[in-house]
């Protein structure tokens, strides 16, 4: 699902199609998340959670492409 | 469930040949739709033919200004298409408001226009 967003694929919630990067908020969240949680999707912490990987996947990218520009 | 036989073409015309044979048999692709029915009973195959091996999975711009779609080109990958979503954007958005992504991630567009109601009162 990280991946997907990263490659820019919308879902039903985009607002832009086309846009090249996509924003994971909580709609983006628990749409992209939807058909893939079963009796812990009540859970009220699984999208601050995953917004929580989301982030911490980027890390290590905008730091390699900072470094890269550094270079 | 009723016990049935699986068999993966290799290609088109073995599977046509393959269903030939099999009168009570039945194309399988993503298998979102069949496999409700199989639960339901409301079809009971006796030779499922595996469709997803050969081609048909390619999305083609055409000289004529319109779009090859293969019936094997799954619903996510359709919607994710970028001349899909630039060029028809509605159809993208349709898929996209279908199911949820493990279904969008099996469908096929061959099986999507081929589907068969799942009402169980039908």
């Amino acid at each position: 699902m990280l991946r997907e967003a990263e490659a820019g694929w919308p879902s039903v919630v985009s607002t832009d199609l086309n846009a090249e990067h996509v924003t994971l908020d909580d709609d983006e969240i628990r749409e992209r998340m939807s058909g893939n949680l079963c009796r812990c999707a009540a859970d009220a912490n699984i999208v601050p959670a995953i917004k929580e990987v989301a982030q911490q996947a980027q890390e290590p990218l905008r730091m390699q492409q900072v470094g890269k520009e550094a270079q | 469930m009723n016990p049935f036989h699986y068999e993966r073409a290799r290609d088109p015309s073995s599977a046509v040949a393959l269903l030939a044979q099999a009168p009570n048999g039945v194309f399988l692709a993503g298998g979102t739709n069949l496999v409700d029915h199989l639960k339901l009973g409301v079809r009971e195959p006796d030779l499922l033919i595996d469709i997803t091996h050969p081609p048909y999975d390619r999305i083609e711009p055409l000289p004529d200004g319109g779009i090859r779609i293969g019936a094997m080109v799954r619903n996510a990958d359709l919607a994710a298409d970028r001349t899909i979503r630039t060029r028809y954007p509605l159809l993208a958005q349709a898929l996209l408001a279908g199911a949820s992504g493990p279904l969008r991630n099996l469908a096929t567009t061959g099986g999507n226009l081929l589907q068969r109601t799942r009402c169980v009162y039908f």
